[in-house]
């Protein structure tokens, strides 16, 4: 038995526009120095991030994926290199000009750092008071925010007496509060529910379309960056091994810890680890294939399936299919165990080919000993 | 009632003058020193705790100096503190002795003590929360007043009233410099004398004051946790 290896039509890459980036990270290192012995948390990492969109960057625990966000407000000042947010190379600034410019770059944590004196209305006034704003306005401002993440009627509540989802709730406003360009999230769902993580992940999505603030995510869930992110990096010790369209790293993940954590965001993974199994082989005729097509863009499958099936003469019987929509994208996956003549099988596999769908032969039993 | 107090404490109403003078005395010693020790720690503790590694205002030289030199009058026994600040005291109260005379040293006695309770108060400020402020773009003196000392409102309040507990305490040695106050009371009319009664009353007098301390401070504790 062989695993045969999977052929992939290369794609041109989107160009990013420089100029145009609202967040630009260029050459950035970050090296703590503990007792001499240095942790080089982030090396060398250069991104830019565009304006409107919601970016996403994964990685296991301990990538770096923390240090590197916390640089583009610079709560970690970068050991070196340029952090340039709106056009304004923030590494530069005086400490209260940094100040000004955070303003305009909200950020959301995993444990919520919401003020425990202070109830849900003061906690977002928190970023208002002492700006000069009157009273009024900021009462205005604080319940139209409450008002949109559907929190009015807990104003006067104090944050021990709310769920996760409405502590992250209430941190949203009040990142929200001195109307920022970008909204960083560190983890911000990984305290939560699934569903809560729906509800907050649809309300991030709904401030970005709304309000076109640009959004960066930190997770390690892969099911947070397929519900809405649009473009996505990967990071594994402290370097952005892959990164691209949301779409284009489910459908054609190219680094081993890529694959690794789109397999662990549908349920292909568990498919895999079947193949591995000898016994997945007994059923199996000598001549049988086991195939993987990805169809982009289509849900011609079944259509598909069933053509080549009577054309060719050989059986196609399905094992695992799914269709899912990541960015308002159609992917879909089938998986079928095919079986016939061996030059017909190679003339199907060709057919499919030349139809632009991705054809990987997860198992020939012909060509094993 | 009357007739009770007599039997129960006959020296004490012999002269009762005395022992509400001594009562005074201490109180006036406390809270003189009090506010003074509440302001001073305050900064030291808020100084102690920004200056540290890794803090908003992160200065080695600075917090390193307090450091040490807190330590240093934290380890010198209050009697010896008396003597060690006699000229101190003389440039600044006028005189060495008396309720002025003890105000100063008894500042010095115990403001090192309470600047570690309010360090170790602040310590106890979630960081993620001087960080969440960090990024809305709150400067150092927006962060110690609205972070630090609003969120380390309770454990401050609990770390005054065991700094004036033990500053009480300080005060019943007062009697070496004259300023009277309970402790004196209680050796010069009671140990002296052996008279009992008189020991109890000054007793009773301290345990009730320090009881009122620690209910004021449990109460303002609770009141600023949510
Ligand atoms: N303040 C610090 N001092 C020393 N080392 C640090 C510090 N912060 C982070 N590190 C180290 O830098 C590396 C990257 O940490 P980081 O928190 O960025 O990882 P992460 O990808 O966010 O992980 P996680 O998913 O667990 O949050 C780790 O090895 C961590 O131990
Ligand atoms: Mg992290």
């Amino acid at each position: 038995m062989r695993i045969i290896p999977v052929c992939f039509f290369v794609i041109g890459r989107k160009g990013v526009n420089v100029e145009q980036a609202m967040i630009s990270l260029k050459h950035i290192v970050k090296t703590f120095s503990e007792h001499g012995s240095g942790v080089h948390a982030v090396r060398d990492v250069s991104l830019d991030i565009l304006p409107g969109e919601i970016f996403g960057i994964v990685g296991f625990s301990g990538a770096g994926k923390s240090t590197l966000v916390r640089c583009i407000n610079l709560l970690e000042r970068p050991t070196s290199g340029q952090v340039i947010v709106d056009n304004v190379e923030l590494t530069r600034l005086s400490s209260r000009a940094l100040n000004q410019e955070r303003k305009k770059i909200g950020m959301i944590f995993q444990q919520f750092n919401l003020f425990a004196t202070r109830t849900v209305y003061q906690n977002v006034a928190f970023p208002l008071q002492h700006t000069g704003m009157s009273r009024e306005a900021i009462h205005q401002k604080v319940m139209s925010l409450l008002a949109f993440v559907e929190l009015s009627e807990k104003a006067e509540a104090y944050p021990s007496q709310l769920s996760g989802g409405q502590k992250q709730r209430v941190a949203i406003a009040r990142a929200l509060a001195s109307d920022p360009k970008i909204l960083l999230c560190d983890e911000a769902t990984s305290a939560l529910d699934p569903q809560t993580t729906t509800s907050i992940l649809k309300l991030l999505k709904k401030l970005n379309q709304e309000l076109g603030i640009t959004i960066v995510i930190i997770t390690h869930q892969m099911q947070v960056i397929k519900e809405i992110c649009q473009r996505v990096a990967l990071m594994e010790a402290g370097q952005v091994v892959e990164q691209g369209d949301v779409y284009d790293i489910f459908a054609r993940p190219q680094q081993p810890i890529t694959r690794n954590f789109v397999n662990s965001a549908g349920n292909a993974g568990q498919l895999e680890e079947l193949l591995q199994d000898a016994h997945v082989l007994d059923g199996i005729e000598d001549s049988a294939r086991i195939i993987k097509m990805k169809f982009l863009d289509s849900s011609a499958g079944k259509a598909l399936v069933s053509y080549v099936s009577r054309t060719y003469n050989v059986d196609l019987s399905i094992i695992h299919g799914n269709v899912e929509m990541i960015d308002g994208r159609s992917l879909g996956e089938l998986v079928v165990v095919a079986s016939g003549e061996k030059t017909q099988l190679d003339a199907a596999i060709a057919y499919v080919r030349q139809c632009r769908i991705e054809v990987e032969v997860l198992l020939d039993a012909g060509s094993a000993e | 009632m009357q007739e009770v107090l007599n039997n129960l404490f006959p020296y004490v109403m012999k002269k009762p003058d005395q022992l509400w003078k001594s009562v005074v005395e201490t109180l006036q010693m406390t809270a003189w020193a009090g506010v003074f020790m509440f302001v001073f720690g305050l900064i030291l503790g808020v100084l102690l705790t920004v200056t540290r590694e890794g803090s908003i205002l992160e200065n080695k030289p600075v917090y390193q100096v307090l450091d040490k030199v807190i330590n240093i009058f934290r380890s010198i026994p209050f009697v010896i503190l008396i003597a060690l600040l006699m000229n101190l005291t003389k440039v600044i109260m006028g005189t060495r002795i008396g309720v002025k005379g003890v105000i100063v040293p008894l500042v010095f006695g115990s403001t090192p003590f309470f600047a570690r309770q309010v360090d170790a108060a602040l310590a106890g400020v979630d960081k993620g929360l001087v960080e969440a402020a960090q990024s809305m773009g709150i400067g150092p003196v927006g962060i110690i007043f609205r972070v630090y000392l609003k969120e380390g409102t309770a454990a401050i309040a609990r770390g005054t009233t065991i700094t004036l507990i033990n500053l009480i305490g300080l005060t019943a040695m007062s009697g070496y410099v004259g300023a009277g106050g309970l402790g004196d009371y209680a050796i010069t009319y009671g140990y002296n004398y052996n008279r009992m009664d008189i020991v109890w009353a000054a007793v009773i007098a301290t345990v009730l004051i320090v009881s009122v301390v620690q209910g004021v401070g449990t109460w303002i504790a609770k009141r600023s946790t949510h």
